[in-house]
Order: structure tokens, then C-alpha cells, then sequence
């Protein structure tokens, strides 16, 4: 207790003496603190909007998702918080008066009912909720009678539909005897159960068995990014961390030396600098989480606007912070900070090169692959997930490989190799965390600019690059939008109109095979022009979709016929005379990367079959749209707006995931650009330059100035991050397969991250130039 | 005197018989010296002297336990009769290492503390002004001279009650009144606490004042790992 209290008694001797230390501790704490929780708190807020957008979309309920499997139903039937639902339509009468509706049927009451302005959500079998609409065209209120094919049902209440005012509806409780014979249509979910499946979807694991909806799709994808960058900032906000204490430990060394020299032992003395530690990382953290509450309380409006996205309210990543917290612990407990000063004067092991690459390497890939387990652990990949961030981090290492051969006594002789390996040796272990860092840095943001080309951009052989594909437009629509498309840019849409009565449409594999079909105007000509293996195929699917057979069953022979070689042909059929309407050839590309698994460029549509021809859907693709100017852009954006208002769900799904993965990059490369920032700040600032210079001056004497210049800015600062970014950018390509188009941006912001690193290192380098110490 | 909470409960004579030091450097062990021998009585100051590089540092090092010699041993024989453990021993250093965010006071106080014994204000009063530094004790270590740092490091070795005193360079950074000052303080204190006194240096003024001397000769050589 006596040692306990003196300790904390010399830690805050210690902070009172080094106003100035400890104050930029707290500062770059609170940084780190605020840098990690932002991006989660920005993509739960995020996460969170697109709940709300999703409930007013889907008229107050908690409409997620639809399935037609049976394997889900079973396992999402167990689930006490999910609401199996059919939608049947019905002639709804009522005193004499009827109406055609479509009515919701639930075998036990709904969980959540918003939107409802009267009476009660149904409770008991029998019982029903209609819309307001429904209640003024019967005429009728709480308690009437209805007529229906599944039975009487009792007014229970009455709800608004904000989203869909035109829809004539009805929510029913009725018993389990009268339910359809089928599985069910839909599932309502409520938000907690829709996290925990939304994780769960995210990682695929109903893959096969889900027809999504679109929203959540939208959400799945923002909460695989948030999932996958947790990792990439862990690590970031654990490499920051250190650096703060390494710097810290480099600049007590008096304060080390003398309470050695008053005969404390080596872990007396790190207990009094844990204390002080911990001082400044609590300070620190309560003013990162203070200073962020207040930007995103002040400023949510404009982030949520950043992705187009209302919020009501910010949802911050506690667990983030408490993540930082944990990690600050451990840190501080590990932390020697006696021997952090002293590299050259204790025997310590890790100054062993072996050693101490291990002692960096190994635990940032063995936890760049934990965190990815993390992230992902539900899912059927995520070993490969974890094996691949593990081999990205490797890969990435090899931007190393100029250092060692720097160092190598075959390539660089004398005196010049003594100075090199005398930086190195007090330095060497943080270039390398800044330098993996960076490396990660690049290949996650190389990984986001992918995914987010992919998920806005779709180019094929048939579809012109970089052209913008909008889902689900309404025929009337997708004909007006053409038209417009024509007008404003004086380029042909493509329609690719989903099933009806005129038209088919199927999917083809091998790629192959669409080749023989974009040739021919005609199933039978094609089957000409195909070879035997292609032919099979064609004759196959030309046999159904001719027949006019395009219920889901039909839809689903294509995953049955991909057989994994590539490309996958898109044909539009016209069933009545074969002729081939319309050919589109896709590759799809499945990733998996430190943001999940994703499958990219399949242009299958998604969802549903729809048989009713008065809800059919087209799915348009706007040939060069992402090479237009922006004024046009902005036109053409209006357009869809203005005819295809549904779409723009799609389209701002790509957008904003595109913005929100961007954000991911920026964060990645900006926090690398911090976090080397301050470690060369700590290992080639102020404290080292005596050193340095005297290494400098016996080797070159006469080029000191540019020697120092060299070694202080270039190598590190500049060549380091140049380098990684390339090996970042070459592991995303290794690993994933994916072709990275611009490019340059990205290596734009590698030299500039490195340039920027490289002045702020280079400043505080010149401003103690010469100065006696 | 021996009653004083500030003076050693026991004597100390530190006996050093064959002592080599080597250490290891990149292709191979580098010999610092060997074959070193000396006694050091309770009340006499030894002073180690030789070139730089000789290993004057390490010879204290080795005493100390901070160092292991690769050949000879070190004996700690208290009181003039038997071999004992290694006793608490207070080291100078020759850039004082005081802890800067402690005043010259607090830095004795704590030096004693940590060796679990208790400083009165007037024993420390009467110490500082023994070292000639009384009236600095509220001053920050930036505040003092080198030669008034040295003290103030000197008292705290002799305030933790360290009957062994090691003492390296002490002169190096101060001018030759303050360097004379200091040895004679060394003297006084090893006469009047007794306490056992190695003083690692290369100032006549320093040697001069030393009871034994014991000259160490740089034989440095590299041998296989």
C-alpha cells in the first residue's frame, strides 16, 4: 500500500513536471480515441438510418427480409422475435361494400405495429388491422366485421401507411388452420432480431436460401464494412497506442534514470509510469469520446448528409471505445517503459533483429487474422477470411525488402551501412509497424475502391463500361428514362426487362456460350452457331424459357447450371418468337476481403419473380454514365429521380455505400498518415537528431545537410509509404483477383501520405537543427 | 554514530579477486579486462583509474551486480569477519541521475525510502549541509550547478544507508575547485560515516585523495563467440 501510494504520488510529480508531455499524450490520445470511434460510430448511425428509412419504406413494419427455402423457414420460424408472414389477396366486404386487398396473415401477433392512429395492433385469431385507406373505402372502424376468404376478421385498429398512401392493406391474425398451405412470403423481424440476422446475412450463411430485400442488402453491405474495418482500426488505434508510449518512455529517460539511480527497481519505476500512463490515456480517451460526441451531435446532420442519408439520432460505438480501453490496458500492463528508453544500453532481446521482427510480425498477423475471425465468425468463410488478412499482412511486408537489402553488408559497405544500421536499430521495429500500417492501409483502401467501382459500375461485353445499372424500374418508367437519357447525353439506355408476358429472360453459363448468342438474332440460330457443349445449355434453357415457364422454378435452374468457369450471359428473350432480345455478359467476382465477402458484377436480377405484369420490373443500364460530366451526371441523376423514384434506392445504395467505403480509405490512409506521422516524430525527431548527426558527420561531414534531409524525409517518410502502397495495392490484386481500376488516386494518396509524414518528420527535424541539448 | 539512521548499520569491505569482464559485440566476445584485484576497506576511498575504455565503469558495474564477469568473483565481508551477501549499495553517477520532477530534498528522501529507512528532517539537514548544498532543498535538479547536482546525487547514495559506495566519474563535468571540493567530500565522508568508497576515475585531484589505488590497464581483445 506504502509502494502503491508513493508510486502514485511520483506519477503525478511526474505529469505536474511535463505539463507539455503529458499534455500531447492526452492530445494524441484523445485523437486515436476519436479516429477509432468515428468511423463506427459513423457507419452504425449509418446502419441505424437505414433501419428507419427501412421501416418508413416498408410502411412502419419491420419488413426485412423474404424468403422462399424451406431450410430458412424452419430456423426463422424457431425464432420467437421473427413474425412469419403470407401475403394473400383477397376481396375484403364489409356491409355490403368490397374492395380487392392485399392482406397480411400472421400466425401470432405482430411485435411491433407502428403507425397505428387507432385502436390496438391485432392480438387473437380473428383479429385485424387495416389501413386508413381500407377504413374510408369500407367506410367501417375499430370493431366492424370483415368478410375474407381466411374468415371474419375483427377490426382491431387502424394504421397509416406513409410509404406506400396508395396501398390497400390489411394485417390479420388468423389461425394457424386457415393459413395458406405454403411456406410463408416474408418475415418481419424486429431490430433486434434483424441485428443478429443481419450479421448473420452478411456472411452468407443462408446463401441459397435467401431472396433478399433490397434494403437489407444495403444494410448487410454497410454492416460487413463496419464488421471488416473494425480490424483495420484495431490495429491502427494498437500501433498508435504504442507509439505514444515508446515516444513517451524515449522522453522520460531522465525521469527513468533517476529513480533507477534512487535504487527503485526496474518495476517500481514502470509502476509509477504505468500510473501516469494511465492518467493520460483515461484523460485522454473521456476527451476523445467527449470530443466526438460533440462533433457528431453537432455535425451529424451534415455527415448524415455526406451519404445522403437522413439520421435521427447518432449511434455511437461504445464498444469501440471500450475496445481502445481494453487495449490501452494490456498495453500499459506490457508496457517496459525502463527498457523503452534504453535499447542500446540493456541486453535486450528483442533488439535481436530475428527477434524483434518476430515480436512485430507475428502478432499483427496472427491478430490481423483473429480480428478478421472476429469480425466474420459466423460466416462458412471466415477461415479464408482470416488467412487471406493474415497473408495480405505478409505480402505487405515485403515492402521491407529494400530496407533489409539496404542493410545487407553485400550491397552497401563501410561507413554508410554503420549509419544505417545504427537508425535501424533504434527505429527499425517502428517503420516496420508504420510500415505495415501503411501497407494495410492501401490494401483496404484498394480493397473499397474495388468494391465500390464493382457495386456502382458494372461493365460487361455487352453493357458498356463504367455504365450505371438501375434495378427495378418500372417498364412505363424505364421507357421515359431512355428517352431522357437520349435527350441529356445522346447515348442509347439499355432495358433489360424482367418477366412478363412478352419477354424472358435467363441466365446462361459457360460465357462462352453467350457468344454464340450475341451473334445470333435467334434461339435457333443460336443453337446454329453454338458448338455441342453450348448448344446443351442453350437448348436446355431455350426449351423453358420459350415455353413461357418463368416461374421460380425456372429462375432457379441458373445457379444449377453455373458451373463456376466465369462469365455468365444475361439473354432476353422474346418467348413467342425466339428472338434473342438483348444479350448481356457479366463476370462475376467473388472477394473476400478485410469488409467481408462480397460477390461483385453478377447481373443477375435479385429477387422474385414477378408474374403480375402490372408490377413487372425492368432493370435499365445507363451505357457511360460514370463518364459523363458531372452537370450531366446531376441531369441524368434528376431524371431518375423523377421517373424511376423506386431505383433510386439502388442508385443511392450504390452511392452511398461507395461514399461510406471511401470514408473506410480515407480513414485507413489518413490514419496510417497519423500514426507514422507520430512514430517518426518520436524515433527520427528531436531526441535522435544529436545522434544522427554524429553518425552523419564522421561518415559524409561535408554532406551532413543532405544526408540528414535523406535520412530523416526519404527513406522513411517518403520511400516507405510509396512502397507499401504499391505492396498494398499488389496483395489486394494477389489476393483477390480483382483488376484495380484508378489507381492512381490511390498512389496519389500514398505520395502524399508520404510527403505529408515526411514534412511533419522533417519539422520538428529542422526546428531542432543544430540546437544544443 | 553508528546509531544515526542515516549511517550504514554495518561495514562493508569489497574484495575483488581475478575479475575479467568481456562483452559481446557483433562477430565475437571484446575482453574488457582481466585479472583485476583489489580490496576496498570501510572508510577508505579506492579510487579505479585508467584510460577511457580501460573499464573503470564496468569494474563498478561488476560490483554492483549490474554486470556478471566472465572470470573471478566479488566478495562483501562485513564488518572484517565474514563473506556476506551483497550488500545495498549506493552508486554515483557521473551524470547524477537525479529524478527531475523531485526537489534535492525529495530526491534524498526518496533514495531512503526505497531503501526502508527513515530520514528526519534534521539528518537530512545536517547531511546537505555536510555535502555543503544545505538550503538548496526545495530546488528543482535543472536549478542546480553540476557540482551542486553531484552532491545532492552523493547525499542520496548515502542517504539510502549503502555501507558500498560507487562512484563513477564524479569530476567529468565540473570545473577543478568543484572537483577538489568533491574530494575532499568523499574523504570526509568515508572517515566520518565509515562508509567503503570505489571511485572510478581518471582526475589526479581525485586520486589524490584516494587511500589505495588501483590502476587498470585497457586490454581489450576480441576472441570468438
Amino acid at each position: 500500500m506504502r509502494r502503491a501510494v508513493r508510486s502514485g504520488w511520483l506519477a503525478i510529480r511526474s505529469i505536474r513536471h511535463r505539463p507539455g508531455l503529458y499534455g500531447r499524450s492526452i492530445v494524441a490520445t484523445a485523437i486515436v480515441v476519436a479516429a477509432a470511434m468515428a468511423p463506427a460510430t459513423f457507419a452504425r448511425s449509418v446502419r441505424g438510418a437505414l433501419v428507419d428509412d427501412l421501416l418508413v419504406q416498408a410502411g412502419g413494419r419491420e419488413l426485412i427480409a423474404q424468403y422462399t427455402a424451406s431450410g430458412s423457414t424452419q430456423a426463422l420460424r424457431s425464432d420467437p422475435e421473427v413474425d412469419a408472414v403470407w401475403f394473400e389477396p383477397v376481396t375484403v366486404t364489409s356491409s355490403g361494400a368490397r374492395i380487392d386487398a392485399a392482406i397480411v396473415l400472421y400466425e401470432k401477433p405482430p411485435h411491433a405495429m407502428p403507425g397505428l392512429v387507432r385502436g390496438d395492433k391485432p392480438q387473437q385469431p380473428g383479429q385485424a388491422a387495416i389501413t386508413s385507406e381500407m377504413a374510408a373505402a369500407l367506410s367501417i372502424g375499430v370493431d366492424s366485421l370483415l368478410e375474407t376468404r381466411v374468415g371474419r376478421l375483427q377490426v382491431s385498429g387502424i394504421y397509416v401507411s406513409p410509404a406506400r398512401p396508395q396501398v390497400t392493406e390489411a394485417v390479420a391474425v388468423v389461425d394457424t388452420a386457415a393459413l395458406p398451405d405454403r411456406p410463408p412470403d416474408a418475415y418481419f423481424i424486429g431490430r433486434a432480431a434483424f441485428e443478429r440476422f443481419s450479421g448473420e446475412l452478411s456472411i452468407q450463411s443462408l446463401a441459397g436460401h435467401l431472396e433478399e430485400n433490397p434494403y437489407i442488402s444495403r444494410a448487410r453491405q454497410i454492416a460487413a464494412a463496419a464488421a471488416g474495418a473494425g480490424p483495420a482500426i484495431m490495429l491502427l488505434m494498437v500501433a498508435a497506442l504504442l507509439a505514444v508510449l515508446v515516444a513517451w518512455g524515449r522522453a522520460l529517460g531522465r525521469e527513468i534514470s533517476g529513480l533507477r539511480a534512487a535504487g527503485m527497481s526496474g518495476r517500481q519505476v514502470d509502476r509509477v509510469f504505468r500510473i501516469a500512463a494511465g492518467v493520460f490515456l483515461i484523460s485522454g480517451a473521456v476527451l476523445g469520446v467527449a470530443t466526438l460526441v460533440a462533433l457528431f451531435s453537432t455535425a451529424g446532420r451534415a455527415l448524415a448528409s455526406m451519404v445522403a442519408q437522413e439520421w435521427l439520432h447518432v449511434r455511437h460505438a461504445w464498444w469501440s471505445g471500450l475496445g481502445f480501453a481494453a487495449m490501452a490496458v494490456a498495453a500499459i500492463v506490457v508496457a517496459d517503459t525502463t527498457r523503452a528508453w534504453q535499447p542500446h544500453r540493456t541486453r535486450n532481446p528483442l533488439r535481436a533483429p530475428g527477434n524483434g521482427f518476430a515480436t512485430v510480425v507475428v502478432p499483427l498477423v496472427v491478430g490481423a487474422g483473429c480480428l478478421a475471425w472476429v469480425g466474420t465468425r459466423s460466416g462458412p468463410r471466415t477461415v479464408g477470411i482470416a488467412i487471406i488478412a493474415m497473408l495480405g499482412t505478409i505480402l505487405v511486408l515485403v515492402a521491407l525488402l529494400p530496407a533489409i537489402a539496404l542493410a545487407s553488408s553485400r550491397l552497401v559497405r563501410g561507413g554508410t551501412r554503420a549509419v544505417i544500421r545504427a537508425l535501424d536499430a533504434g527505429r527499425a521495429p517502428i517503420v516496420l509497424v508504420a510500415t505495415i500500417l501503411l501497407g494495410m492501409g492501401s490494401f483496404a483502401a484498394a480493397l473499397v475502391h474495388v468494391e465500390r467501382t464493382t457495386l456502382a459500375i458494372r461493365d460487361s461485353n455487352a453493357i458498356p463500361a463504367r455504365a450505371l445499372v438501375l434495378e427495378t424500374v418500372r417498364p412505363a418508367d424505364a421507357a421515359k428514362l431512355r428517352s431522357g437519357y437520349r435527350r441529356v447525353t445522346g447515348r442509347e439506355a439499355i432495358e433489360f426487362r424482367r418477366p412478363d408476358e412478352t419477354a424472358a429472360m435467363i441466365r446462361l453459363v459457360p460465357g462462352s456460350a453467350e457468344q454464340c448468342v450475341a451473334s445470333a438474332s435467334t434461339i435457333d440460330a443460336a443453337l446454329d452457331r453454338c458448338g455441342d457443349s453450348d448448344g446443351l445449355y442453350m437448348a436446355s434453357v431455350a426449351a423453358e424459357s420459350i415455353g413461357l415457364d418463368f416461374d421460380d422454378t425456372t429462375w432457379k435452374i441458373s445457379p444449377r447450371l453455373d458451373d463456376g468457369s466465369g462469365s455468365v450471359a444475361v439473354v432476353s428473350i422474346d418467348p413467342t418468337t425466339g428472338a434473342i432480345m438483348s444479350v448481356d455478359s457479366v463476370s462475376p467476382v467473388a472477394a473476400s476481403s478485410w469488409f467481408g465477402e462480397y460477390s461483385a458484377g453478377a447481373l443477375a436480377p435479385p429477387g422474385v419473380l414477378e408474374s403480375d405484369p402490372a408490377t413487372a420490373m425492368s432493370y435499365v443500364v445507363l451505357p457511360g454514365f460514370a463518364d459523363l460530366p458531372p452537370d450531366q451526371q446531376a441531369q441524368v441523376q434528376e431524371l431518375i429521380f423523377r421517373h424511376a423514384g423506386y431505383s433510386l434506392v439502388f442508385f443511392k445504395e450504390a452511392e452511398d455505400y461507395g461514399m461510406l467505403s471511401l470514408e473506410y480509405g480515407i480513414v485507413a490512409v489518413v490514419g496510417a498518415l497519423y500514426v507514422s506521422a507520430f512514430m517518426f516524430w518520436g524515433t527520427a525527431g528531436p531526441r535522435s537528431l544529436p545522434e544522427l548527426s554524429a553518425l552523419l558527420a564522421i561518415t559524409r561531414p561535408t554532406r551532413m545537410w543532405q544526408n540528414r534531409v535523406a535520412a530523416t524525409w526519404l527513406i522513411p517518410a517518403v520511400v516507405v509509404p510509396i512502397a507499401a502502397g504499391l505492396v498494398g495495392l499488389a496483395a489486394a490484386r494477389v489476393l483477390t483477383g480483382i483488376r484495380i481500376e484508378g489507381a492512381a488516386p490511390l498512389m496519389g494518396a500514398f505520395v502524399a501520405t508520404g510527403c505529408a509524414s515526411g514534412i511533419v518528420a522533417g519539422y520538428h527535424s529542422l526546428r531542432t537543427l543544430g540546437r544544443p541539448r | 554514530m553508528a546509531t544515526d539512521p542515516v549511517h550504514p548499520v554495518e561495514t562493508i569491505t569489497v574484495r575483488v579477486d581475478d575479475l575479467a569482464v568481456a562483452y559481446r559485440s557483433g562477430r565475437g566476445r571484446v575482453r574488457v579486462f582481466e585479472g583485476v584485484r583489489l580490496v576496498a576497506a570501510p572508510g577508505q576511498i579506492t579510487a579505479i583509474t585508467g584510460p577511457s575504455g580501460s573499464g573503470k565503469t564496468s569494474l563498478l558495474h561488476v560490483i554492483a551486480g549490474i554486470v556478471e564477469p566472465v572470470e573471478g568473483t566479488v566478495e562483501f565481508i562485513a564488518d572484517g569477519a565474514a563473506p556476506t551477501a551483497r550488500p545495498r549499495i549506493g552508486f554515483v553517477y557521473q551524470d547524477h541521475r537525479l529524478v527531475p520532477f523531485l526537489t534535492a530534498e525529495e530526491n534524498v528522501h526518496l533514495a531512503a525510502e526505497v531503501a526502508g529507512r527513515t530520514l528526519p528532517e534534521p539528518e537530512l539537514v545536517s547531511l546537505l549541509q555536510h555535502l555543503g548544498v544545505d538550503g538548496l532543498q526545495r530546488s528543482l535538479p535543472d536549478e542546480l550547478s553540476g557540482g551542486e547536482q553531484q552532491r545532492v546525487a552523493i547525499a542520496r547514495a548515502v542517504a539510502s544507508g549503502a555501507p558500498v559506495l560507487l562512484v563513477d566519474e564524479p569530476t567529468a563535468s565540473v570545473d577543478r575547485e568543484a572537483a577538489r571540493s568533491i574530494g575532499a567530500l568523499f574523504r570526509d565522508l568515508a572517515r566520518s560515516w565509515p562508509v567503503t568508497v570505489l571511485v572510478a576515475t581518471h582526475d589526479p585531484l581525485i586520486i589524490a585523495t584516494a587511500d589505495v589505488v588501483v590502476p587498470i590497464t585497457a586490454r581489450s581483445r576480441r576472441s570468438p563467440r
